[in-house]
């Protein structure tokens, strides 16, 4: 255990301290970590000037990252949340493979890079949609994350299921829940199972709803419509996922009403 | 609420077949679907018919003006059956005389025809969406709004308030030890005695949230409430201790619902009781300790010494025999019950007699209805329990 | 929700195709966002996965590593330890790995890594050591 537990540690650290996982893999080099880490900490306000100044403001559709979502986070964010730690060998989904770096005593390790950019495309979504007011959903049947999760959701103005889902909220809404504006894009993270069994998951499916989902080694990414391959169990990981999500919304929200004041 | 779907059916069939509802919708329209027909007129509207109607109708106002036309229009015709004058017949009357039109044998009180105004049938249901489509409540999903601003309060006021009293907290903890995690229990326990207090029941928590409430979250909601409750460094905030007597009631004490001191016109105590099957009544004065039931002496009514006794206990044990007469009547039931019924009745009225007798007659555990019945025959056996006699082979 | 339900090829051509026979009339909010910025594997439920094993995670220091921790005894280290803070286990493995880089080979650099340790007057534990049994 011991040797199990200082090798893990040796291997974030390797990250850490001497790029040494570059040595082993080398980093794309759209994704090169100095290359983000130079982007960090340009403020909204420097984003809505770039882009007043451009002149991009009709159609944010136009720009490959018009809210600038890579801003928010960096792979070592990522790295220092342990969202590289994946579940044990055993339990792994083989869907999961192309998302995962290897196999570290064990253990899967999740490749940050792919994180990287799925996350970066699913905030772009995410602010995308909520620039347009669409309802965003956040699922989460966890009762660790129950809390932060209503939070993040209630403090990006968005809606949220943080208890048992309802069977039919989606596709029995109009008894339910009396009405037929279902959400827009649904955010599901920490459920036990993703694929057909997952009941939010397939109802979203099935009602034509765009998903994103955190999804661990262990998950079924295949109904997800833009998985983040990450840890989904850690509260450092949940606590910068939910930072992101709520950073990316509201940031969307900003712009919309600056662009109503003006 | 008014019928579930199987009822409805049940009832459209019962109704069908009787001539007084084929009269009825006759005279109010031929062209409408008699089931229908019969929902509407009497207002057995299942949840889902009402939503669906709700969902295809225009605005909410509109429908309850047309529902109110209705209703009125069904009264009326009600009145003219019963030959009553249609500007005194009242909802009471209403009732009245669809009990009468329409006898049920349904066992489920919300699966009887009814007839209600529409105000109270359909409660003022406020638009969940906002102007710009999109949903006003964060928790709209989940279905249930109400519980999740509860939970979600807990969680507020169970996050540390600020740095200072965070790090304050940890000290008193320390100092403390393990003593407040094995006594959290008794803490809560003491918190709830000193005031009396306990906590609402689900059903009062309902009423409170103005929403149905599920058992499983009922009890979450309590756990996080005692746990909240516990936690030492909230005792000094006044904003959780307002917040938690909210979820609070007093303690009813046994028999606080009675008055103590009223008597009745003649000057005597009364006290109505049950046990088993029996019902008592009795009427306590002043005398020299004549027991009379039915009429009869108590010595004569009840052969058995038990019985008797049970009679005689709350005032053995209020030590004075022999200082008040007791009227009684008596019905339904075997001489235990009615022996029991007799005791609990005698008992309560002694409450009203002194404040003193409402202490000890509590802790003698008089004033308690005891609610012990008679176990069902089950099928197959003889009685209860016993078993009919069998030999092997 | 007009549909099928069998989640048939993805999320967006679903909607699409709705959109083209006029059972859906207006474009959901998040039509032209998807549309636009399409997932990078699409959402089939039906797709095989990949064939292969996932590559094993190996340092060159492994071996050096797993010996010292056979045979010494090193302060317990955890997953969460400070970049900054080396263990004894560290600064041993960080020695040999400089000593292989020096040229030595592995076997050899182990010993003259014990060797320099005792020089430095740095405790090695062994596991056999009465030491480790008290502790």
């Amino acid at each position: 255990m011991e040797i199990l537990k200082s090798s893990i540690f040796r291997f974030c650290k390797c990250q850490i301290w001497s790029g040494r996982a570059r040595l082993v893999r080398g980093v794309p080099p759209h994704l090169n970590i100095q290359r983000l880490r130079g982007f960090a900490g340009v403020g909204q306000t420097r984003l809505l000037k770039d882009n007043q100044n451009e002149g991009h403001q009709n159609d944010p559709l136009q720009e490959p990252d018009f809210f600038q979502v890579s801003k928010l986070f960096s792979v070592r964010d990522l790295l220092n949340a342990n969202i590289h730690l994946g579940h044990h060998e055993g339990c792994w989904n083989p869907f999961m493979k192309p998302y995962l770096y290897g196999s570290r005593e064990r253990f899967h390790i999740i490749d940050l890079d792919k994180t990287a950019t799925h996350l970066k495309l699913a905030l772009n979504i995410m602010s995308h949609v909520a620039y347009r007011r669409g309802v965003i959903l956040f699922v989460s049947t966890h009762p660790q994350f129950e809390e932060l999760v209503q939070q993040t959701a209630r403090d990006a103005g968005e809606y949220f299921v943080t208890r048992q889902w309802n069977i039919g909220t989606f596709t029995n809404s109009n008894i339910l829940l009396d009405t037929t504006r279902l959400p827009d894009l649904v955010v599901l993270t920490n459920l036990t199972m993703f694929g057909r069994g997952a009941p939010p998951v397939k109802e979203a499916a099935q009602c034509n709803i765009p998903s994103v989902g955190v999804v661990d080694s262990d998950c079924d990414p295949r109904l997800i419509t833009y998985p983040i391959p990450g840890n989904d169990d850690t509260p450092s990981a949940m606590e910068l996922y939910c930072r992101l999500f709520k950073e990316a919304i509201l940031n969307a929200k900003e712009y919309r009403e600056s662009l109503n004041r003006t | 609420m008014a019928v579930n779907l199987g009822a409805r059916s049940r009832i459209w069939q019962f109704i069908h077949n009787s001539n007084v509802s084929k009269r009825i919708f006759n005279a109010v329209d031929r062209n409408i679907n008699p089931c229908e027909k019969c929902c509407r007129s009497f207002g057995t509207y299942s949840k889902s018919f009402q939503r669906q109607r709700r969902v295809q109708d225009q605005s909410n106002a509109e429908f309850m003006a047309d529902e109110i036309k209705k209703y009125e229009m069904g009264k009326r015709w009600l009145a003219k059956m019963m030959g009553a004058d249609i500007e005194t017949f009242t909802d009471s009357d209403v009732e009245e005389s669809l009990r009468y039109l329409l006898p049920t044998k349904l066992f489920a009180n919300d699966a009887r025809p009814m007839m209600k105004h529409p105000s109270e049938l359909f409660p003022e249901s406020k638009s969940m969406l906002s102007s710009d489509g999109r949903p006003v409540h964060s928790a709209f999903y989940t279905g249930a709004t109400a519980f999740h601003d509860l939970i979600y309060d807990i969680f507020r006021y169970s996050r540390p308030t600020g740095q200072v009293e965070q790090s304050e907290s940890i000290e008193t903890e320390s100092d403390e030890g393990n003593a407040d995690i094995e006594s959290e229990e008794t803490v809560i326990a003491e918190i709830v005695k000193q005031g009396k207090m306990r906590w609402l029941h689900q059903n009062e928590l309902q009423a409170l949230l103005k929403e149905e409430l599920m058992l499983k979250d009922y009890e979450v909601v309590i756990h996080r409430l005692k746990r909240l409750a516990s936690e030492k460094k909230h005792e000094n905030s006044d904003d959780i201790k307002m917040f938690l007597e909210r979820f609070q009631t007093p303690v009813k004490h046994e028999g606080s619902q009675f008055t103590i001191g009223q008597l009745d016109e003649n000057g005597k105590a009364h006290g109505k009781g049950y046990r088993k099957r029996a019902m008592a009544e009795v009427w306590i004065s002043n005398g020299n300790g004549q027991i009379a039931i039915n009429d009869i002496p108590i010595v004569e009514y009840f052969r058995k010494q038990e019985d008797r006794n049970q009679v005689w206990y709350p005032l053995i044990t209020l030590n004075c025999m022999g200082r008040f007469d007791v009227e009684c009547n008596v019905i339904g039931g075997g001489s235990t019950g009615q022996a029991g019924a007799i005791r609990l009745a005698i008992s309560r009225a002694l409450t009203s007699l002194s404040s003193d007798y409402l202490a000890q007659l509590q802790t003698a555990g008089l004033l308690t209805r005891d609610s012990r019945l008679v176990e069902r025959k089950k099928p197959g056996q003889k009685k209860a329990r016993k078993k009919f006699a069998w030999v092997k082979r | 929700m007009a549909s099928s339900r069998h989640l048939k090829g993805t999320v967006l051509a679903r909607v699409r195709d709705l959109l083209k026979s006029g059972v859906l009339k207006e474009k959901p909010i998040w039509f032209d966002v998807v549309a636009t910025f399409p997932p990078m594997v699409e959402a089939d439920f039906d797709r095989q996965p990949e064939r292969g094993n996932v590559k094993r995670i190996t340092f060159p220091e492994d071996s050096i590593r797993t010996r010292f921790l056979t045979e010494y005894e090193s302060e317990s280290c955890s997953l969460w330890q400070e970049a900054g803070n080396h263990s004894t286990c560290d600064r041993f493995v960080d020695k040999c790995m400089n000593l292989i880089g020096e040229g030595s080979n592995e076997s050899q650099a182990f010993d003259q890594a014990v060797r320099l340790f005792k020089d430095e007057l740095i405790p090695l534990q062994t596991r056999n050591s009465p030491g480790y049994e008290q502790k």
